[in-house]
């Protein structure tokens, strides 16, 4: 019985000493919470970063591979872009021309709009008069001395970065789609990555009809930072042939 | 009284409590972590993953679009009388000759072989061909156009990180599946859409008066669109920037960047082009050496055609071996003993009997020459003289100009097909440049049809050639003054000395004749038009 009245309380010694051990524990804890913490906050923008970083390498080369004219846009002059690289910015932006293939450029996401249906469709033939395919001298140009398809038109597409608005200051990347021609119209724009203060987008122009899209960011963590950002790149080739 | 047994038993349950405790916090912060490790995890991997599938689902529709040029490049060479096995018409029926409809076909699951990475599983979906527009020239060839549609699959119907995805990718994320529609225009490429274009080899003449440019015959003055020409002839007043030259010549593996046309200082106003060579982290272009003369924004190195030898229409051949650029022809051959006015003494003709008056599109005649001496011909007016006349000449040994009759001529109207079955030498001679005929360089069409490896075309002094030649196998040597007016591709091309003015002439070298881009048969289909239907309604 003594025995057992001894065992079920502690010395001081004792109590001291797993409050010691205590508070080690709980502090390797929390500084393993704190560290867990950051990491995770780290690893999100990581991802978020990575994430935007391909999804800009991706819509810009989708609209290479379509263009006919690349351009650099700077202070609002644009100039045919062969050689050399830049960064984007509001000021010093990437212009892709593209065929104006559709009806319509004005947005309807009704199925089968003038927006969603290409300019050649076979509906646009006129059947009443048993034509079977549009004229030649419609559908063809010459650029040079070789033919190519012909379109009406072009659509020009820029992109650059820049605050959300006036009242959010949130850097962000756009996309922004023009009705080409002597005074462009805005018909579309689509913010294409946000919070894209570190992030840096740029292109060079390998050849005439190649270009490297390469992104990078740079995590939170200054010591991350001395080692530089994270890169994507990206070779897209024009498959179109250039008329500037 | 309590045991021993008991004792410890009761100090152990004790102790079991406070052993639960801390096994559920830690149990509760590895939950934590794992399931906070899950939360960020899972969004990043359906990101990447369907970043991956975007791309695949891509690379099906490309890969649809070769599925449907593979069936047109084997329509040639007449596209219009093509079966199209294995595709139908949209109800079912099979495709008849001449029709502009679409054609559709989906093809076998296996024509994918690398099924992508991880479980995207892409899939060619379907692909469509129809005629977009016909060619203006005679032989109202189709253009045509490919819609192919690439699928790949997603691993759930949850959104990754960001709604952005959704806008770019199209995902359709009930069923699943990515899908991307490309559409691309393929057209006739005709045999001579350059001034000179080589398999191999490419030395240009040096000196400042060798010259490749173009002009247009179709066209009396020069305007912004296009190119002129007095009388349809050349005209260095008149004359343009599209002398266009190309070499399908490659480096070594080893070597992948360097020279592959030698320019020799030659002034070249058009593009430039090869088949690689040229380093893109250099600003200087290592694929044309001596380029002082030529605009280096018009050095290239992406030209990429497969130059396979002209039939001989006396021996038809297989299909994947040589192009061909007639009807075979049957026997007997049919002689017109009017072809040539007066004809040259050393030729027999291979059966010696008259074709008479009744005869019909195209005059098919074999000359046997006696000799290699045999020099030049000319071919009958039609009549009445504004009619059109079409005439093969199929020349079964060396064609040597030179003698009574030093010249070809061949006048207004007339349409020549001339196949040679070995080597050429024009010499100094002219051809199709006599007032008498017509100087159009399309109306003469000359194929070398040997199949020996040491065929060869030569010139020399200062003739003029208006007409055009194929012979991807053939080595060209036209050295001295030679002035080509229209367009030649060779299997080499070198020349020796020459670079002056030639006399009465229009300046040595290329003067290629615009109007030579719809001339001839069809060497291939090529993809001039390349867009991805990006706001089509979801599959």
């Amino acid at each position: 019985m003594k025995l057992s009245r001894t065992r079920a309380a502690q010395t001081l010694v004792e109590v001291s000493c797993a409050m010691a051990v205590t508070m080690v524990v709980l502090a390797g804890a929390m500084t393993g919470l704190i560290a867990l913490q950051k990491s995770l906050a780290d690893s999100t923008q990581y991802a978020a970063g990575f994430n935007d970083g391909t999804r800009l390498v991706d819509s810009i080369s989708q609209d290479l591979r379509n263009a006919i004219r690349v351009s650099r846009r700077t202070s609002g002059i644009a100039t045919p872009f062969k050689t050399d690289f830049f960064a984007i910015t509001e000021t010093d932006q990437l212009v892709v021309v593209v065929p104006d293939y559709y009806e319509s450029n004005a947005p309807d996401n009704a199925s089968g709009s003038p927006y969603k249906t290409p300019r050649y469709s076979r509906s646009n033939l006129d059947s009443s008069t048993g034509v079977t395919s549009f004229p030649y001298t419609d559908v063809v140009a010459v650029v040079g001395s070789m033919r190519v398809p012909n379109y009406s038109g072009e659509l020009e597409i820029r992109y650059l970065k820049r605050s959300r608005s006036v009242q959010d200051p949130t850097i962000c990347y756009f996309r922004q789609e023009y009705d080409g021609g002597a005074t462009p119209v805005l018909r579309s724009e689509m913010e294409i990555a946000e919070k894209a203060d570190s992030t840096r987008l740029t292109i060079t122009a390998l050849t005439r009809s190649h270009f490297r899209v390469v992104t990078s960011f740079s995590p939170r963590r200054l010591g991350e930072a001395r080692r530089g950002g994270t890169l994507q790149a990206s070779v897209v080739k024009l498959s179109n042939t250039r008329r500037d | 009284m309590q045991t021993a047994r008991s004792k410890a038993s009761a100090t152990n349950a004790g102790e079991m409590g406070s052993a639960i405790i801390a096994a559920l916090v830690v149990i509760g912060i590895l939950a934590l972590m794992a399931a906070t490790f899950f939360l960020r995890a899972m969004p990043a991997y359906r990101t990447t993953y369907q970043a991956s599938a975007w791309q695949e689902a891509r690379l099906a529709a490309d890969a649809g679009i070769d599925y449907g040029m593979a069936a047109i490049q084997n329509s040639l060479p007449q596209p219009d009388s093509y079966t199209w096995p294995n595709w139908t018409l949209s109800d079912g029926s099979p495709i008849f000759s001449r029709t502009d409809e679409p054609r559709l076909s989906t093809p076998p699951s296996t024509t994918l072989i690398h099924l992508g990475d991880g479980n995207a599983r892409p899939a060619i979906v379907k692909v469509a061909i129809d005629v977009l527009t016909r060619d203006d020239n005679v032989s109202r060839n189709p253009w045509f156009r490919i819609r192919a549609t690439g699928s790949a699959a997603l691993p759930s119907s949850q959104l990754s990180l960001n709604k952005r995805d959704l806008f770019l990718r199209r995902m359709n994320l009930k069923q699943k599946r990515i899908t991307r529609t490309v559409e691309v225009v393929a057209r006739p490429l005709y045999l001579w859409e350059y001034a000179l274009k080589t398999k191999g080899q490419m030395v240009l003449g040096g000196g400042s008066t060798w010259v490749t440019d173009s002009y247009d015959s179709r066209y009396s003055t020069l305007t912004a669109s296009h190119r002129g020409s007095t009388n349809g002839m050349y005209d260095a007043t008149k004359a343009g920037a599209f002398g266009n030259i190309a070499s399908n010549l490659q480096r070594p593996a080893n070597s992948p960047f360097g020279p592959l046309i030698d320019a020799e200082g030659a002034l070249v106003r058009g593009e430039v082009q090869t088949h690689g060579g040229d380093n893109p982290d250099t600003a200087v272009h290592e694929n044309v050496e001596e380029s002082s003369q030529i605009d280096q924004s018009r050095i290239t190195n992406e030209f990429e055609e497969t130059l396979i030898p002209p039939e001989n229409p006396t021996q038809p051949g297989d299909p994947t071996q040589v192009r061909r650029m007639t009807a075979p022809w049957g026997t007997p051959d049919l002689t017109n003993p009017n072809i040539a006015i007066p004809l040259p003494s050393s030729f027999t003709r291979a059966d010696g009997s008259s074709a008479g008056t009744s005869v019909t599109n195209p005059v098919r005649i074999k000359l046997a020459p006696t000799g290699n001496s045999q020099g030049g011909f000319s071919v009958a007016p039609p009549s009445p003289l504004t009619a059109s006349r079409f005439v093969e000449i199929y020349i079964n040994a060396n064609l040597i100009l030179g003698g009574s009759i030093g010249s070809i001529q061949v006048p207004p109207n007339v349409h020549a097909k001339i196949f040679v079955n070995g080597n050429l030498d024009f010499k100094n001679q002219d051809i199709n440049y006599s007032s008498s005929s017509s100087r159009i360089p399309g109306n003469v069409q000359i194929y070398g049809v040997s199949t020996s490896p040491a065929a060869r075309v030569d010139s020399s002094g200062n003739g003029h050639l208006v007409t055009v030649f194929y012979g991807p196998q053939y080595a060209g040597h036209l050295d001295g003054n030679t002035e080509i007016i229209g367009g030649f591709v060779l299997n080499t091309y070198d020349i020796a000395g020459g670079g002056g003015s030639g006399g009465d002439s229009v300046g040595a070298g290329f003067h290629y004749d615009e109007a030579l881009g719809v001339v001839g048969p069809i060497q291939a289909y090529k993809v001039v038009g390349y867009f991805e239907d990006t706001r089509k309604d979801l599959d």
